[in-house]
């Protein structure tokens, strides 16, 4: 399957190693309804919050099983304030790969094909925990 | 709107916090560590308003580092400070205000919940150091419980509970009525608040007066002996404690497992949740060979032993003892309780007594499985028994 990723992406980004998106997930937003600019990595917006030179910059962080939203959750003050929502993607959608840290070993990140929509795949699927 | 706190803005608020060891990471860094000046925080992202974000920044050291990644202590623990900043951070990690914030004044959504370490396999670690390299600890949580201050009745109450807990807990059985802290003792160190934590060293003890007073059998010990039988007691607590818990996660506690184990509700009740007391959370850790020993008692959990054990005492209950005193014309013979060390009075028939005196079962040393009613007494309970008494053999090494 071929993908066509936004424009500035670095070489070699995504890894070879990200499997295409066939798969549940759970991503965490401010908002109860998902809109596309929710799906727009800092890469993307051309933010200076991040080296751009990074691969992980360019797509969007994620969770693949429900205990790693509950783990976010009791040590994340923020991520507490969040809505859940989950999808299940199909392989067009993009490709996911393994981004782990030394302290985030099971960190996974979402790199999207820029022609797919995923919005609306994503279900509401846990209330913020706090306000 | 720019965040704006009643708090004490702090004069000369650090800089920048650029992200330099990043430990949480979702689309940007959430906790991370930053070099500020002569010393580094961790930063934790609270809040964003869209224009800046808002970021709890706690001092920290390279020895809670290490224990934080190594599993020693939980992201809680880390965040843990006297005072703190919350700060108003841009989107470059340029400071643009600060307000200082002594821990009592941090709402408590600001802070990781309890005892989470920095990844999910690490499980439930301690929240403190202290705890982390304790033989034994046991960590009381209450809204009364500051990081400054606390109740002086309460905090002796607390003490008071978690003394006399370890010590039933903890004591080997060949020790057992031991009274003097100079034959057998465990420091204690130093006392942690915010919550209360009592962490417990390994024993120290006069071998030679263990020896001469309690060597049954011309057996010597050592000290290797004692601290061993120590180890085995309390890894026994988290085994029958772990066994408690897991009942209560499966709904009620049986009335069958509360008569069976009517010894260990009474002791963990003591150093359990008491609303009364204003406890709402109580936590055991240990190091063990095996790893980390943690136990957690909510105040539901809490209130569900409660009601077991008061429920349990209203019929026939199992407790372990040794005779410790016979008295033929009464009938009764008195046993120091294994577990709790308390003296307890059994009662029997004239005929059963005679029976098992004449069988040997009744013969002071004796080690005994008892059954039967209590009755609650102020000065020595009463234990009227309703099945002859089983003898057991003992490991007390």
């Amino acid at each position: 399957m071929s993908y066509e990723f936004c424009e500035g992406i670095p070489d070699a980004c995504p890894p070879n190693a990200a499997v295409p998106s066939e798969a549940d997930i759970f991503r965490g937003a401010p908002a109860q309804a998902l809109a596309d600019n929710d799906f727009v990595s800092f890469g993307e917006l051309g933010s200076n919050r991040f080296d751009l030179t990074q691969c992980k910059a360019w797509g969007l962080s994620i969770w693949k099983t429900e205990e790693a939203v509950s783990f976010a959750r009791a040590n994340l003050t923020y991520v507490r304030k969040w809505h859940i929502h989950r999808a299940t993607l199909s392989a067009q959608h993009g490709v996911i790969g393994e981004t782990p840290t030394v302290p985030q070993p099971h960190h996974h990140t979402f790199w999207k094909d820029k022609n797919q929509s995923v919005t609306d795949l994503f279900v509401h699927f846990l209330e913020p925990e706090a306000a | 709107m720019p965040w704006d706190f009643a708090w004490e803005e702090a004069p000369r608020a650090p800089g920048r916090v650029t992200p330099e060891d990043v430990l949480y990471f979702y689309d940007e860094p959430l906790i991370y560590v930053s070099t500020m000046g002569f010393f580094d925080a961790i930063c934790s992202k609270i809040d964003d308003n869209g224009t800046s974000n808002l970021v709890l920044i706690c001092p920290t050291d390279n020895k809670t580092l290490a224990a934080l990644k190594g599993g020693l202590i939980s992201v809680r623990g880390a965040l843990t400070a006297k005072n703190y900043w919350v700060a108003d951070v841009d989107y470059d990690y340029v400071v643009r205000r600060a307000w200082t914030v002594p821990s009592n004044d941090l709402p408590e959504e600001y802070l990781p919940k309890k005892a989470y370490g920095l990844y999910p396999s690490f499980g439930r670690v301690p929240d403190t150091i202290e705890q982390a390299k304790a033989f034994f600890s046991i960590k009381f949580s209450g809204s009364e419980l500051h990081a400054d201050q606390m109740p002086f009745q309460t905090f002796k109450d607390l003490v008071n509970s978690a003394f006399s807990a370890t010590k039933s807990l903890m004591t080997p059985y060949l020790l057992n009525g031991y009274k003097s802290p100079d034959v057998f003792n465990m420091p204690v160190a130093q006392p942690s608040f915010s919550s209360l934590a009592i962490s417990v060293m390994k024993p120290e003890m006069d071998i030679a007066v263990i020896n001469s007073r309690y060597a049954r059998n011309q057996t010597v010990y050592s000290e290797q002996d004692i601290v061993r039988a120590t180890t085995n007691r309390r890894n026994e607590f988290f085994e029958q404690a772990g066994e408690l818990i897991e009942e209560i996660n499966n709904g009620e506690i049986s009335d069958h497992f509360a008569a069976e184990k009517v010894d260990w509700l009474k002791v963990i009740l003591e150093v359990s949740p008491n609303p009364q007391r204003s406890i709402e959370d109580v936590e055991f850790t240990a190091l063990t060979n095996q790893g980390r020993a943690y136990l957690h008692i909510d105040g539901n959990a809490g209130e569900k032993i409660r009601h077991a054990y008061e429920k349990a005492l209203t019929a026939p209950v199992v407790m372990e003892g040794v005779i410790v005193e016979i008295n033929g014309d009464s009938s009764t013979f008195l046993v120091r309780n294994t577990l709790t060390h308390r003296q307890v009075t059994c009662i029997l028939l004239e005929e059963t007594f005679k029976r098992l005196d004449r069988d040997g079962i009744i013969t002071r040393g004796a080690h005994l499985r008892l059954r039967g009613n209590v009755e609650s007494r102020v000065r020595r309970d009463k234990l009227r028994l309703t099945v002859d008494p089983e003898p057991i053999p003992v490991v007390i090494v």
